[in-house]
């Protein structure tokens, strides 16, 4: 099974078949997401200094054009000496990791709920969607704030709250899409043909679904990395002193007048990403939707 | 008439109208279904005629097991459908299959036409997987497809072919009747006649049976045996299609097939127009389904339900006048 | 130079000579309508045949001029309407013939109408675009044109809205707001393949007397021949984006040409007659994007011949009237 679906995959990789899937790529975006991986797979090794290294002598270096800004720390150094292009590019890392770990989570749960609830309805659809709305109307961020004060701040922790707030927004999309693909002949042909509920779930419905679940995901990529800096820049995200950018933008603020490129650089980076990832995340719906597939 | 391999005896499916959201409050029902009696002989085509609503749909569901009766019986090779459970359930799942109207819609976008054909035989579980390709190869040869079609997607397909597939997966379980729920309304002209075709081929070659629905008079004329013409959840006539061509008795058939459009232009045809419209049959009052549209009603057919009955040999009709 | 022409096609409310509609689409040149000529007397009603895809619809939306753009433009041919060439009239112009000159009656009334207003302010729109009237007129006029497509109680008809209506009754209204402006032609898309067997038989007299007392010129575009037969004057039958035969409906039924008009009859089951199999034709419709050179119809044909795969037919008249673009014809004519 596994040898005869890698035939299919080299069958079906051929060059051509990708350089014609890959038409009307939006290249900026697409240049900025791989750079964002990369850096954030590789930060340790990329940085050109050690991004924890404080040095009270080099603090609040300027950018390297400025006037006393030197071509070492071109990006410049914080309020206590660490170099700012280092820390930019190990705290990529962090957002990378979040939103990564996030949409894995939220989408697999999203997408169990809204078949099962969708395909099954009555009672189980019930309770499972009045669960959603429950969640949905939870002030998110103070909920937040609670948990980091007792259980303390951290990436893990991060992570278990953007997730249970990450699901329901999928499983309601998701679960809209199943109503629809359950009136399809097909899944009634299906029971005819003493199909299980489960079977009808996973080979009928589900993969009816995933162009939808990837489209979402990639939308949801930049909202996770703006939540996860929103967190960090509060003070309960990442603690001190691992770079993050939503922190990093945190410590520039008090420097906002004399410094600014302290806060706006993280600022821009966050901004890039999430520009580029909504960017995708369009052309791949319209890209994934059967209507223009011929196109 | 041979064998008999279905038989519907006093069929009925009523769909609650409730109102309210914890407290219910029962309004009435519509009754899709009423009291359906017929029977579909081995390798022979039964045909259910009527219009939108009339609960033709609705019968092929209840035989498909996709809905539960809400009274009578269904009997399929002398079994009682509704009991069937286990092993004799799975095999009544493969020996009832049943094709759309919509090719686009009955087959699923995401597998490859090999594996929708073979579902309903991987579900069965009764042959190894050598035995599945082969018979996949049967089928898909049978239905008129290239053999590498197995490999493709359905969206590779046009509607006719697609068609072709859904016959072709219909026909791998080795089925003792196929639903035909409008299987060429929409399909091109060019193409109604090769499926038309290749479904009398497939019968005469397999003696299965077929249940076919559609509201084209003609379709239904030319391939069953036998025709049922069905009137708000009721069947007003029964008979040999030729005979039901020929002469028919129940007013509403007289007008069905008045409506019929001519196959020349100078086919000139008296058109009996009933006064109204079709309505849901929602909490019907008693008597006749047709009383108030009727164009010979009497005072008995707002009181009394008439009963289905022989009038001739082979020929049955729900009306008082006969 | 305008009044000479006017008088050679006198009686003609619309000539069709040589439209060419194309798509230009990444896979290629589509020719959805690809040379398509014939005329339409008043009172006269032209059945449009052919499958789906034969470019029988495009036909009807370019004498609209309401082709889908960019990628399909009218590269080609006249449409005269009353004298006057529509496809060089401004777009401003063009309006004003839209629903008052010509209208057009769509497949599906659910689609056609619009569900958040009433019937009658729907059917009033038109009237009130294209006729200085006042209110109470206009209100007058939609009253009218409910009793003329027979729609009972008008009075109380009039303040319903689309989804409290049946099928049938939603696709009269669509035919009254088609001719509430007294239209030269109108153009029916199909107007019944949704509505059930005894609807579709009295929609489709209605129309007739309709047509008849109006003395309208009236398009039917339908892939039914029996809808042909009963209502139609003059058969145009399309394939692949070119009308392959063209004549009265008494000689294309009894006496048709073209091998596909001749499937086309042969494919039909008959009511009348005890067949066992159908008259088929082998194969699919042609993909418009990749059309054999020479005729169409020739990987299909039973009569095929060897110049049918190299060259498309010339037009060959058989009968006054009734011509047809097939080899078979055109040889015996040379």
């Amino acid at each position: 099974m596994i040898i005869g679906s890698l035939r299919r995959v080299t069958r079906y990789a051929s060059w051509p078949r990708i350089r014609k899937s890959l038409k009307g790529v939006p290249w900026f975006p697409l240049v900025i997401m791989v750079l964002f991986v990369v850096v954030g797979v590789f930060g340790r090794q990329l940085a050109p200094h050690d991004p924890l290294k404080i040095d009270i002598e080099i603090r609040l270096l300027p950018l390297f054009f400025m006037k006393g800004g030197s071509l070492q720390y071109p990006l410049g150094t914080d309020h206590l000496g660490r170099d700012v292009l280092s820390r930019l590019i190990v705290g990529s890392g962090v957002s990378l990791q979040v939103s990564l770990v996030v949409i894995a989570v939220a989408a697999s749960i999203g997408a169990l709920v809204a078949v099962v609830a969708g395909y099954l309805g009555g009672w189980v659809d019930t309770i499972l969607m009045r669960l959603v709305d429950i969640i949905m109307s939870m002030p998110w961020i103070i909920i937040a704030l609670v948990f980091a004060s007792i259980v303390g701040a951290g990436v893990r922790n991060i992570i278990i709250i953007l997730s249970i707030f990450a699901w329901p927004g999928y499983a309601r999309v998701l679960r809209g899409e199943v109503l629809r693909i359950k009136q399809g002949d097909f899944v009634r042909l299906a029971v005819v043909a003493g199909a299980s509920k489960a079977r009808i779930m996973l080979r009928h419905i589900f993969p009816n679904i995933v162009n939808t679940l990837v489209v979402i995901s990639t939308l949801q990529v930049g909202s996770i990395i703006l939540a996860e800096a929103g967190l960090s820049f509060i003070g309960v995200g990442v603690p001190p002193p691992r770079p993050a950018w939503g922190a990093m933008a945190a410590d520039g603020v008090g420097y906002i007048f004399t410094q600014w490129w302290l806060a706006v650089l993280p600022g821009v980076a966050i901004v890039l990403v999430v520009m580029s990832t909504n960017l995708l995340g369009d052309w791949l719906r319209v890209r994934l939707d059967p209507k223009f597939r011929q196109l | 008439m041979g064998e008999i391999l279905v038989e519907a005896r006093d069929v009925k499916k009523y769909f609650p109208v409730n109102r309210g959201v914890i407290v219910l409050k029962h309004l009435g029902d519509i009754k899709a279904v009423d009291g359906v009696s017929f029977t579909i002989g081995k390798g022979e085509t039964f045909g259910l005629v009527g219009e939108s609503g009339c609960g033709k749909t609705t019968t092929a569901r209840l035989i498909l097991l996709l809905e539960t009766l809400t009274g009578g019986t269904i009997f399929f090779d002398g079994k009682d459908t509704s009991e069937l459970s286990g092993p004799e359930l799975r095999k009544y799942r493969a020996s009832v299959q049943a094709v759309f109207q919509d090719p686009y819609s009955s087959l699923s976008p995401r597998m490859r036409v090999g594996t929708i054909i073979a579902e309903p035989v991987v579900i069965g579980g009764a042959i190894s997987t050598n035995g599945i390709k082969d018979r996949i190869a049967q089928v898909i040869k049978m239905v008129g497809l290239r053999r590498d079609a197995m490999e493709l997607y359905p969206h590779e397909f046009s509607g006719g072919q697609r068609q072709r597939i859904a016959i072709a997966r219909a026909l791998a379980s080795n089925p003792k009747l196929i639903i035909l729920d409008e299987p060429v309304s929409a399909l091109d002209v060019s193409i109604r006649a090769q499926i038309m075709n290749l479904l009398y081929d497939i019968q005469q070659k397999l003696g299965v049976s077929y249940l076919l629905i559609a509201h084209n008079l003609a379709v239904v004329k030319h391939m069953s045996k036998v025709t049922g013409v069905m009137y708000m959840g009721k069947l007003v006539e029964v008979v040999e299609s030729q005979e039901l061509y020929l002469h028919p008795l129940h007013p509403y058939t007289q007008a069905l097939l008045s409506a019929a459009l001519p196959s020349h232009p100078d086919e000139q045809r008296e058109e009996i127009v009933l006064p109204g419209e079709v309505s849901t049959p929602f909490n019907p009052p008693p008597g006749c389904r047709l009383y108030r549209r009727c164009l010979y009603a009497r005072p008995v057919c707002s009181e009394q339900d008439p009963p289905l009955k022989e009038v001739s040999s082979g020929h049955f009709v729900a009306c008082h006048l006969h | 130079m305008k009044s000479v022409e006017q008088k050679i096609s006198s009686g003609n409310v619309l000539e069709v000579k040589d439209l060419k509609t194309y798509f230009f689409t990444g896979r290629g040149v589509v020719k959805a309508v690809d040379g398509v000529s014939f005329e339409l007397k008043e009172g006269e009603t032209l059945g449009l045949v052919g499958e789906s895809g034969c470019g029988k619809t495009i036909t009807c939306l370019s004498i609209l001029r309401l082709v889908p753009g960019p990628a399909g433009r009218i590269v080609g041919g006249e449409v005269i309407l009353d004298g006057d060439d529509l496809l060089s009239k401004s777009e401003k112009a063009m309006r004003r013939i839209r629903g008052k000159k010509v209208s057009m009656i769509l497949q599906d009334p659910m689609v056609s109408l619009n569900p958040v207003f009433t019937i009658g302010n729907q059917m009033a729109e038109p009237v009130r675009i294209h006729q200085k009237l006042s209110r109470r007129l206009v209100w007058e006029k939609v009253k009218e044109m409910l009793r003329l497509m027979s729609i009972p109680s008008p009075e109380i008809r009039i303040r319903e809205y689309p989804h409290q209506m049946s099928g049938g009754m939603r696709q009269r209204v669509v035919g009254g707001i088609a001719l509430s402006c007294q239209p030269r032609l109108l153009i029916a898309d199909e107007p019944t393949t949704s509505l059930d067997v005894t609807i579709q038989a009295q929609y489709l007299r209605l129309l007739k007397e309709v047509q008849q007392k109006e003395n309208l010129a009236m398009i039917m575009v339908t892939h039914d021949l029996g809808i042909v037969a009963k209502v139609c004057d003059r058969v145009a039958v399309m394939y692949a984006g070119k009308i392959v035969e063209c004549g009265d409906v008494r000689e294309i039924f009894y006496r048709p040409a073209h091998p596909y008009t001749k499937a086309l009859l042969g494919s039909l089951p008959k009511m009348e007659e005890r067949q066992e199999k159908l008259y088929t034709i082998e194969g699919q419709p042609p993909e418009l994007h990749a059309l054999p050179p020479g005729c169409s119809f020739a990987p299909r044909c039973p009569d095929v011949q060897e110049i049918c795969k190299q060259e498309y037919p010339p037009q060959s008249i058989i009968k006054d009237g009734h011509c047809t673009s097939c080899w078979l014809f055109a040889a015996r004519k040379a």
